[in-house]
């Protein structure tokens, strides 16, 4: 890509305009989160004051500060348990 | 890590235990996966199910604290089904050797070995010996079939520990233990390799030396050290934590883990004797017996021209450590609290909230005159003077606070958990007064030396000898900025003066090649002989950035540099035949080509086994050239033997009458010896749930770094102790509450994190309850302790048998509603 597109490519929005569909492979996910901090980096958001609720999963939902979050499942199986990572997103970038 | 990260993609089974590395170590990860994508197993064993288990193709939960059972079932099942690598077992340890006569076990004697002296807590080994012939030379069966080889005492050591005593005491379902151990010990033909990701889970508890011991004692058995996808490996917890262990940041060891000197060793000649070994075996290699250069040569490192032949090259001037005596961690708080300390540098730490029995250590700092610590902010230690429960007009500790530079801001090298030593840039100035380490470091041994020289004192040489050659100088000889490269030019060595080796002559002042070119004559230098060749006349070789990979196997050999001698796997002759062939033509890690080594840097270049004269065993670092199965240097047991954790669960070992490791130091009997702050509770009412500490993905150590990031406070606000929907019925508590959590020595509140992660367990028959905590938080900030204490509160105060680390991973705890 030109070097005149930079700007615009940071911002993503070239992205956008291209994108088809967005795969996530929660496959893959370890849910340690760093998305969830790097998308407030990213986006310049400040940390909201939580408390925990019982569970590791935190803040509960997306909020005005929050656009990227992982939600955390426990699942029982018939053997053993599942503990799911799934990615919950504002789906507005295109950088993720 | 006897192999490194990028190895991890290289194993076919992957055990993940005593460590929670997609939490911990969540960039490791990455390699697991690629390991996984190429379908290789991931087993996770740990009492909770965790997000490392949530990737895993097996998990088994496992009562803290059992661990050895567990493993010594799995030693059992390979010998059993003769799983074990034949050839290597035969070759490669000391299988074959034959044990003295008189040696018993505790099998035998109720659960200690020979030798044991219950009224100083410490063995005779005596009888831990090899039979020997004449010249001294020791006696082996090859057939392995002699009842006193190492191979058949092994076999009867672990006959007890079948699957059913395994459930019975780990709380392991059998039919998971047999699924686990199968997959493992498939791992014993020449064309598979397993490796082991261990961490604090392991090391942490009174037979944690002995828990490693048995695992590296599973590879071996496996033939899985020194070959690629295999090995031991620890899991560091900081970034730098195997640098500042190799530099010698532990009471009992030098740089390059040389002996601290005890005071029975008064001369260079009679330290150098005491741990330089000798061996009869005709094809050791001995490595250590090069010691003399290496201890010379830190001397000469210390202390420059002042070192001569004459004065011992100031051997004297090294302090020396009483005979017998314990330095560690443990120790230093309960002479602490013994008002036996006047001052104490926490330097880069914060006891107050990482230290057992975090309760004692913050009563001890109120007993200092003074206290200095070096950190980036503020913390519990700093402020301990006005912490929960104290009276800061009843604290007379004077506390001085000095900011340091975090690791952007200053110009080094740091050496990760694969021993790869990297060289790293400054970035940014440190804000405000911040300094280096090295320059805090700087300013305190000039004043040191000022008083000295002013004052006289009682024994000025030590100091005032240093050679602290690390910059340009002023006009008063003060090093006017630390020069990193200096330091590190040091730690590689320098030739003192004109000498020829091996046929050549290198001219004072140039940088030694290698460890191989130190001499005990005081003609070289080296900070640290493991870290010779790490900047030699070449250039920093911790700053080589290539991504070359001839072996296609991520060794990345001039990618900064590794120690010993940039070998990326050690022991890797091992992976060979007796001709040098790789015995995993899949994973040739090296290979002889008639006349040299391809690949990894060999350990040693000598030739093959074939060629009986001129080779050397591949176990270099053992006096007899070979691992060591039945290892009589640790001070519990030449075999892992099993014992309760100072607090359990159950009244007695299942196994016999020795409930806690034989040789621990204990800090409180039952007859009142000790403090009241070192107390214990074992199978008590009052105490009835196993509990475990650890930390969490979204914190960094005890929080110091990142309680005051609002963006990992917001995932991780409070301290937490997670429990099993079972045990919150039972006590009718809910998610989200807070709830006490009280051990024998401290208390402290935590929200319930119910969960069906953590299940009750079956030990002995008797259901029993686990539970664990974070010990990241701490009192100071978030404010107003919103966010809770560390769990360190709860953690008993005594150590492993060997190594004194705290037991902070297995004791006992009740849980209560506010």
């Amino acid at each position: 890509m030109p070097n005149a597109n930079v700007k615009e490519r940071m911002s993503g929005t070239d992205v956008v305009k291209k994108r088809k569909g967005l795969m996530v492979t929660p496959d893959l996910c370890i849910a340690c989160r760093g998305c969830q901090s790097a998308c407030k980096q990213w986006n310049k958001l400040p940390g909201d004051k939580t408390l925990n609720s019982g569970e590791y999963e935190n803040p509960p939902n997306l909020t005005a500060n929050l656009y990227n979050q992982i939600h955390f499942i426990e699942k029982n199986k018939d053997v053993g348990i599942d503990w799911l990572f799934v990615r919950r997103a504002c789906m507005h970038c295109g950088e993720a | 890590m006897t192999n490194h990260w990028i190895d991890i993609r290289n194993s076919d089974v992957i055990l993940i235990m005593g460590s929670n590395a997609a939490e911990n170590h969540p960039i490791s990860f990455k390699w697991v996966m690629k390991a996984r994508e190429k379908g290789a197993k991931l087993i996770s064993v740990d009492p909770r199910f965790t997000r490392t288990s949530a990737r895993a193709d097996m998990y088994a939960p496992i009562r803290s604290g059992a661990d050895i059972v567990f493993l010594n079932g799995l030693l059992k099942y390979i010998i059993d089904n003769k799983l074990y690598d034949d050839f290597y077992i035969k070759n490669y340890t000391n299988c074959s050797f034959l044990v003295n006569e008189d040696f018993k076990m505790p099998g035998e004697l109720d659960g200690v070995f020979s030798g044991y002296d219950e009224k100083n807590r410490k063995y005779n080994k005596k009888a831990w010996s090899f039979q020997t012939d004449a010249e001294g030379v020791v006696l082996k069966d090859r057939s392995l079939t002699n009842p006193f080889t190492v191979f058949q005492l092994l076999k009867k050591h672990v006959s007890r520990y079948d699957i059913d005593t395994v459930e019975m005491i780990t709380g392991t379902p059998k039919d998971k233990v047999a699924e686990i151990y199968k997959t493992y010990a498939s791992t014993g033909t020449p064309d598979r390799a397993a490796t082991i990701m261990y961490a604090m889970g392991w090391t942490q508890h009174t037979v944690g030396t002995q828990i490693i011991r048995t695992m590296a004692m599973i590879q071996l058995m496996l033939g899985n050290m020194g070959v690629s996808g295999g090995g031991v490996n620890a899991l560091r917890g900081e970034s730098n934590v195997q640098g500042s262990t190799d530099h010698g940041l532990l009471f009992h060891i030098l740089p390059g883990y040389l002996k601290t000197p005890r005071a029975s060793t008064q001369t260079l000649q009679e330290y150098n004797d005491k741990w330089t070994p000798k061996t009869k075996e005709a094809s050791s290699a001995n490595w250590w017996g090069n010691y003399p250069k290496y201890s010379v040569s830190l001397l000469k490192a210390h202390y420059g021209s002042a070192a001569t032949k004459d004065n011992d090259f100031g051997y004297s001037w090294l302090p020396k450590l009483d005979d017998g005596q314990n330095a560690s961690w443990l120790m230093i708080f309960d002479q602490m609290i013994r008002g036996n300390f006047e001052g104490f540098f926490a330097w880069g730490q914060n006891p107050a909230c990482s230290g057992a029995n975090a309760g004692k250590v913050r009563k001890a700092m109120g007993k200092l005159k003074w206290m200095v610590t070096v950190n980036l902010f503020d913390n519990e230690t700093g402020s301990f003077w006005k912490g929960p429960d104290v009276n800061p007009s009843d604290i007379k500790t004077e506390v001085f606070e000095l900011p340091c530079a975090a690791s952007c801001e200053k110009e080094g090298s740091i050496t990760n958990s694969g021993r790869w030593a990297q060289w790293r840039y400054k970035a940014v100035d440190p804000p405000g007064q911040a300094l280096p380490d090295s320059e805090i470091m700087n300013e305190l041994f000039w004043r040191v030396k000022k008083l000295y020289e002013k004052d006289a004192g009682a024994y000025p040489d030590p100091v005032v000898k240093l050679a602290w050659d690390y910059g340009p100088k002023d006009l008063k000889g003060k090093i006017k900025k630390i020069d990193p490269h200096a330091i590190a030019k040091e730690i590689n060595g320098y030739f003192m003066e004109d000498k020829e080796v091996k046929g050549k002559l290198y001219k004072k002042g140039t940088l030694v090649p290698s460890f191989g070119f130190l001499q005990a004559d005081g003609s070289t230098s080296s900070g640290n002989w493991l870290y010779s060749q790490s900047y030699t006349e070449k250039g920093n070789m911790m700053a080589r950035r290539s991504k070359k990979d001839p072996t296609g196997l991520g060794l990345y050999s001039e990618w900064s540099w590794c120690w010993p001698v940039n070998r990326r796997i050690i022991y890797n002759r091992a992976s060979v035949d007796e001709n040098g062939k790789p015995r995993n033509p899949k994973r040739p890690i090296v290979y002889w080509n008639g006349s040299k080594w391809i690949g990894d840097v060999p350990d040693g270049g000598w030739p093959p086994m074939a060629n009986r004269e001129k080779t050397r065993l591949a176990f270099i670092m053992k006096p007899h050239g070979v691992a060591h199965i039945f290892g009589p240097g640790r001070a519990d047991g030449p075999f892992p033997e099993h014992y309760e954790p100072l607090e359990s669960p159950i009244a007695a070992n299942p196994l016999h009458k020795t409930r806690v490791n034989p040789a621990v130091k204990l800090f409180y009997t039952k007859d009142g010896k000790g403090l009241p702050e070192d107390v214990f509770r074992t199978n008590d009412p009052a105490y009835p749930h196993v509990a475990t500490t650890y930390r969490v993905t979204e914190h960094w150590q005890t929080g110091v770094m990142t309680r005051h990031q609002p963006w990992q406070l917001e995932m991780q606000p409070q301290v937490f102790v997670e429990m099993s929907k079972e045990l919150a019925r039972e006590k009718g508590i809910k998610a989200g509450e807070k709830v006490n959590v009280s051990s024998a020595r401290g208390k402290l509140w935590a929200i319930a994190v119910v969960t069906t992660r953590f299940k009750p367990m079956k030990i002995m028959n008797e259901t029993v309850h686990q539970v664990g905590l974070p010990w990241c938080f701490g009192w100071q900030y978030p404010e107003g302790g919103g966010g809770g204490d560390s769990a360190n509160l709860l953690t008993p105060n005594i150590g492993d048998a060997n190594t004194m680390i705290p037991e902070t991973k297995a004791f006992m705890v009740n849980v209560e509603k506010v």
